[in-house]
């Protein structure tokens, strides 16, 4: 079985607030992500499952990871303040550069 | 946009309810009292309040990057995580805690939360100036005097409430802060200054006397009169209240599994919830 790698960043926005993501893949598959920080929004429930949005994808397809994204985060997030959707997004693209 | 501008003299609860050596139902009674006001059930409340040797995370930050969790344990700092957003704070006996919950529609312009924070900061600033303490509001949440950080506010918005809270460090001890929470170097950075240390001040450093609680709340109290023309008056918490947080305590604020948040895939999530079990908390994953 191939190993695990993990990966974090931390991705300080314009708005004030600091987004940070935690990574893990096996192979190209996202295994776990969890992006977490200071932010402020609401529901709750939704803003703590915005990584699951991307596990089983494949860090080799950098527009579905994004499109996926960028779905969750205007579908179920009904707002957000400290930090803006594109600041998730970033984060993720910078994690990317890096594995 | 609806707006519900107070009408003059309106009369506001004031609570000073408190468990400084329970953090974790001082959280309950502060999402109790808010969802309480939200259903129309208690008027708009108003709660000073107090931990003893705590550390209070924010709803979506990671237990295990923001805080030197062994740090904690060495210094007998209990961890709890709030129900609003926003970053880790440090709390002991001499910070005073400030918590405002306004039911929907409010008095702050939009029901904005970024309205709400500049609002209470104002309120929070006009009793700092009775004191003798000139502050400034610093967007997102800050209040500063002098550049450094007096105060910071965290909140949150739902159909049915909006919620403001904050912490004022008037005596507190920063050197143990500055040892528990992990903030990242990036902040530090943006802010321009190398330590947490050096981004802080307490109302003691700022009026170089020692001054008593009872002092603080009085003017902080003054503060909110006048900025939001009410009168505040002395109330306790309903039955009510009383039940929803004693039920919060035991099914949310007083497990691991709640304390711990959002990170399910980290690989140092069974340590912590060994670390956490260590300073009283119950429940597993």
């Amino acid at each position: 079985m191939q190993a695990e790698i993990r990966r974090s960043i931390v991705y300080r926005s314009e708005r004030g607030k600091t987004v940070r993501l935690c990574i893990s893949v096996r192979g190209d598959r996202i295994m776990h992500a969890t992006f977490t920080g200071d932010f402020f929004g609401e529901p709750a429930e939704e803003l703590n499952k915005i990584g699951e949005s991307i596990v089983g994808l494949s860090i080799k397809e950098r527009d579905k990871l994004l499109s996926r994204l960028d779905a969750f985060l205007r579908e179920r997030v009904e707002w957000i303040e400290g930090v803006s959707p594109e600041d998730f997004k970033q984060a993720l693209v910078k994690i990317l550069e890096n594995l | 946009m609806s707006v519900r501008k107070t009408p003059a003299g309106e009369k506001w609860r004031l609570l000073e309810v408190e468990r400084p050596e329970d953090p974790y139902y001082n959280l309950a009674i502060e999402e109790a009292v808010a969802r309480t006001v939200g259903e129309g059930i208690a008027p708009t409340t108003l709660r000073f309040w107090r931990n003893d040797n705590a550390i209070v995370i924010g709803a979506f930050q990671c237990v295990s990057l923001e805080i030197k969790l062994e740090e904690c344990v060495r210094y007998g700092v209990k961890v709890v995580r709030r129900f609003t957003g926003g970053g880790a704070v440090y709390h002991d006996i001499r910070n005073l805690n400030y918590a405002i919950s306004f039911r929907r529609p409010s008095p702050i312009p939009g029901d904005d939360i970024l309205n709400g924070y500049r609002m209470v900061g104002e309120a929070v600033i006009a009793g700092l100036e009775k004191l003798g303490v000139k502050a400034e509001f610093i967007p997102v949440n800050d209040i500063q005097v002098g550049g450094r950080k007096i105060s910071g506010m965290a909140g949150t918005l739902t159909k049915n409430f909006l919620f403001i809270h904050g912490c004022l460090l008037v005596g507190s001890n920063i050197e143990i802060l500055s040892r528990v929470l992990n903030v990242p170097k990036e902040k530090l950075e943006a802010k321009g200054v190398g330590s947490v240390r050096a981004r802080v001040t307490t109302l003691r450093d700022e009026l170089n006397r020692e001054i008593t609680m009872d002092e603080v709340k009085t003017a902080l109290l003054r503060g909110f009169e006048e900025v939001f023309d009410v009168e505040l008056i002395p109330g306790e918490l309903t039955s009510w209240e009383e039940r929803i947080a004693e039920e919060l305590y035991r099914n949310k604020y007083m497990t691991i599994v709640w304390n711990l948040g959002p990170c399910r895939g980290c690989p140092d999530r069974d340590r912590d919830a060994l670390i956490l079990g260590r300073v009283g908390l119950a429940g597993g994953d």
